[in-house]
């Protein structure tokens, strides 16, 4: 089922949704714009991109790199521009995936193109379209290596997790939650502002809601935990 | 004379954006819709509470005694004529008869799924509808691509919506006041030797000759003297803030009350029972009519015979306080503790909980006697000498923080294949040039704490600590400040010892500072240059020399300047007239800046 020539989306702090995206086969191109702060990350996925094995039929990505998301009037004349270049197309053969980037952008791209398709995802990972008055479902499955080396980390077969920067972290066991999200759990016999800075590190590169952020520790003492962001849980549970 | 109609999403989990929009752009009249209201969690249904008390004006709740809520504690009633509509789906019959020349829909509220909504039914039923996304401090016209300025909301409002409180400032600085201040400025160096560790560390004091050119009076006996310069610290603090240009509010001694008299009574009962309060209040015959007014509904007339116990009891019905509260041009809150004898991490984390209970907007920094500024605990500690750049500094140390973290560090040198970039980069063509810049250990602590338990525990010597800073591009210049920093927090010390003990761990008696300890050495008084421009025209500089050197295109400069709290408005006549002839460069024309990558700048 590939109903779309090319379709739009906007790059987010997590990976999953664009991801989830261009393994779906709705279309045959795909144009992911993103702002200069997601720049890393989207370096990490164009080199991915460019190791990734797709089989027979391997879709065109296309990453575009647009000003920062504090400068709505650059980057609102940047994807007009985008969108302008490719006005040839017909109307309902461009897609707009509605799900990842700032909402300002997102908004401005639809009032741009009101009547492209919308295409949303929905958990866990289904790819909904929406064309005219019909309505396209596609289930996506993706794995947790997947998802690690689309930002550049690697997860080895004996769970030594692979940074971008080639130093190499054990301990972190990572999962797949119920929502497909990408759960990170540390368990530490005693909390190190390491320890912290880790969790801090890898939430930094799969955004603090698009992955799960865990240290379960073993001591008693809140201190170094406080200097922690809501969004890293840390547990207590007794060494049995 | 036109007239306009604004209808928004009323946002559930915070009502400042919803109040910002509705404050945008001074319409007739608002449509707010509340969606799936049955099932709102009760903080949201407090958040809509909030909302709608807010456009009366007033945080008021239920009855006061009759002149004890101080008007003051108010803001300006909303204009426009606000109608709270609640519905449990958008589609096109939501909009009703409403009269108006000009419709605006802000989408900036309610998930991104109900602003496609309420977009789809606005185009469905009106002619060119309006499109607007209302941030702080400014209003996205979705539909052209502009911008347009905006006020903010004010601090009061800004504290109501996000944390409930209603504020009580004691001190709001006046402008020609904080520029004697600031022009006048300077302190003393102090040298301390700690009475439990017998470690001897340098402390900043203000100066005498700085007291007497503001026209402060000193008292004579050191303890009264210390007492009344921790206090002069919060308005030094507040009145140096408001003069920066990207602070819009800045007031000092905040109280924050519960409004409701029920909930803030508890608080004032609790407080006047103090021994210290009590004694204080009867001394002036008031606690008696303070409790009195805490207890019974008296008329506005009884109450005025009670002399001054409004005024005091006003002083005491705060649930939380903050040394110093501002408010920047981009919306955000920043929340100081003022410390300037001993402290410890405990105080830095209390500012921080107080930040986070007041608003997901607001920033923590403490405020310190120490001579540098730092940021150990991930909350920015400033050195009182250095408020006259605090919004820049924080910036830069809350930075640093984030670009310390041990993968962040290294992976921003980390380039992908140059044929991946040139394929890929259609839009600007721009990459990061690698900063070739030794860092200020400060600027570096969380990275140094990695370094120093990594090396130290695997019988590293300092040697290898060095070559390891030096790998990690931090300068050893003001190393041993930023190990005594992490010492007392991770409770180690140094021994300057070559072999792998270098580091002593354990050290019970953290080094700390206190204002009873001994004064060993007064220096000269050292004048401080407070003006905000200086470092400005500085950072340009420095940054211009360093494109020089480090060739990147103009978005990635405007970036850096940003990101370091700079006003960039102009920038480009300002480097041609503060610079060009001194460096010696050309700049090309403004329509050219931007696609001229690298070449923006030509040097001769």
């Amino acid at each position: 089922m590939t109903p779309f020539d090319t379709v739009f989306s906007m790059a987010g702090h997590s990976t999953v949704p664009v991801l989830a995206l261009i393994h779906s086969g709705i279309s045959t191109r795909y144009i992911i714009i993103f702002t200069e702060e997601l720049e890393q990350n989207m370096n990490h996925f164009e080199s991915y991109l460019e190791q990734k094995e797709w089989g027979e039929e391997a879709p065109h990505v296309k990453c575009l790199k647009i000003g920062s998301i504090g400068d709505y009037e650059t980057t609102y004349a940047q994807i007009k521009e985008i969108f302008d270049e490719r006005s040839s197309l017909s109307v309902y053969s461009k897609g707009i995936f509605l799900q990842n980037g700032a909402k300002q952008l997102l908004l401005s791209m639809l009032d741009m193109a009101p009547e492209s398709p919308r295409i949303f995802l929905r958990e866990p990972l289904t790819i909904h379209c929406f064309v005219k008055d019909q309505e396209y479902q596609k289930v996506v499955t993706l794995d947790v290596k997947e998802i690690l080396n689309s930002r550049g980390l690697d997860l080895s077969e004996s769970d030594t997790l692979s940074l971008p920067n080639g130093e190499v972290l054990t301990g972190v066991r990572v999962d797949m939650d119920q929502r497909n999200r990408l759960d990170f759990t540390l368990t530490v016999a005693s909390l190190t502002h390491e320890d912290i800075i880790i969790m801090t590190y890898l939430s930094e590169i799969f955004g603090r809601n698009g992955a799960q952020y865990t240290i379960i520790r073993n001591d008693r003492s809140t201190r170094t935990s406080k200097t922690a962001a809501s969004h890293i849980k840390i547990i207590f549970k007794e060494d049995k | 004379m036109t007239t306009s109609h604004l209808y928004c999403i009323f946002n559930a989990n915070d009502p400042t954006p919803t109040a910002i929009a509705i404050r945008s752009l001074n319409f007739q009249s608002v449509t707010v819709y509340v969606i799936g209201h049955d099932s709102f969690s009760e903080p949201q249904r407090k958040n809509l509470d909030l909302l709608k008390r807010w456009a009366t004006g007033s945080g008021k709740e239920g009855h006061w005694p009759d002149g004890l809520w101080d008007s003051d504690w108010d803001w300006p009633e909303v204009e426009s004529d606000v109608t709270f509509q609640l519905i449990n789906g958008i589609d096109s019959d939501i909009f009703g008869e409403v009269q108006a020349d000009h419709f605006f829909f802000d989408l900036k509220g309610g998930t991104k799924a109900m602003s496609i909504e309420l977009m789809d039914a606005a185009n469905q039923v009106f002619d060119s509808p309006e499109f607007i996304f209302s941030n702080l401090g400014e209003s996205l016209l979705l539909s052209k691509g502009v911008v347009l300025p905006r006020g903010v909301l004010a601090l009061r409002e800004l504290t109501y919506l996000a944390s409930g409180y209603v504020m009580n400032p004691s001190f709001v600085p006046l402008r020609e006041d904080a520029l004697a201040i600031q022009t006048h400025f300077s302190f003393t160096q102090e040298t301390k030797k700690s009475s439990e560790t017998k470690e001897i560390f340098e402390v900043a004091r203000f100066s005498k000759a700085f007291f007497k050119s503001i026209g402060k009076k000193v008292p004579a006996d050191k303890s009264s003297r210390n007492l009344m310069e921790q206090h002069f610290l919060e308005d030094f603090a507040t009145s140096v803030l408001s003069l920066s240009e990207t602070v819009v509010e800045a007031v000092g001694g905040v109280r924050f009350l519960d409004p409701s008299f029920k909930n803030s009574k508890g608080a004032a009962k609790w407080l006047l029972g103090k021994p210290y309060i009590k004694k204080k209040l009867e001394k002036k015959g008031l606690h008696k009519p303070c409790m009195a007014l805490l207890t019974s509904s008296a008329s506005e007339e009884e109450n005025e015979k009670r002399g001054g116990a409004i005024g005091a009891v006003r002083n005491y019905l705060h649930i939380m306080e903050i040394d110093v509260l501002a408010i920047l041009s981009t919306g955000e809150l920043i929340g100081i503790e003022c410390k300037y004898g001993r402290y410890d991490h405990e105080d830095v984390h209390r500012i921080r909980s107080i930040c986070q209970r007041l608003s997901m907007r607001a920033i923590p920094v403490l405020v310190h006697s120490k001579l540098t500024s730092s940021n150990p605990y991930g909350v920015a500690e400033l050195s009182f000498t250095e408020m006259g750049n605090a919004v820049e500094l924080i910036r830069l140390l809350n930075t640093r923080t984030l670009l310390t973290s041990p993968g962040i560090e290294k992976a921003a040198s980390v380039s992908p294949p140059s044929k991946n970039k040139n394929k890929t980069k259609e839009i600007g063509n721009e990459h990061l040039a690698p900063v070739n810049k030794e860092r200020n250990a400060l600027h570096c602590l969380p990275l140094i704490e990695i370094a120093v338990v990594s090396i130290s525990s695997t019988g590293g010597n300092y040697s290898t600590f060095k070559r390891g800073m030096k790998r990690l591009q931090i300068s050893m210049e003001n190393m041993d400040i930023a190990l005594a920093e992490l010492g007392q927090k991770m409770g180690f010390k140094t021994t300057n010892k070559p072999d792998t003990n270098w580091i002593e761990w354990d050290v019970e008696d953290p080094i700390e500072l206190n204002s009873a300890d001994k004064v060993i050495n007064n220096s000269e008084s050292v004048s401080h240059p407070s003006d905000g421009k200086v470092d400005f025209h500085k950072a340009i500089g420095s940054l211009l020399l360093l494109v020089k050197s480090s060739p990147r295109s103009w978005s990635e400069f405007l970036v850096e300047l940003r990101n370091s709290g700079f006003n960039v408005k102009g920038l480009r006549q300002r480097i041609i007239k503060n610079f060009a002839d001194e460096l010696k460069f050309e700049v090309v024309p403004g329509d050219k800046l931007v696609d001229s990558g690298d070449d923006w700048i030509i040097w001769n």
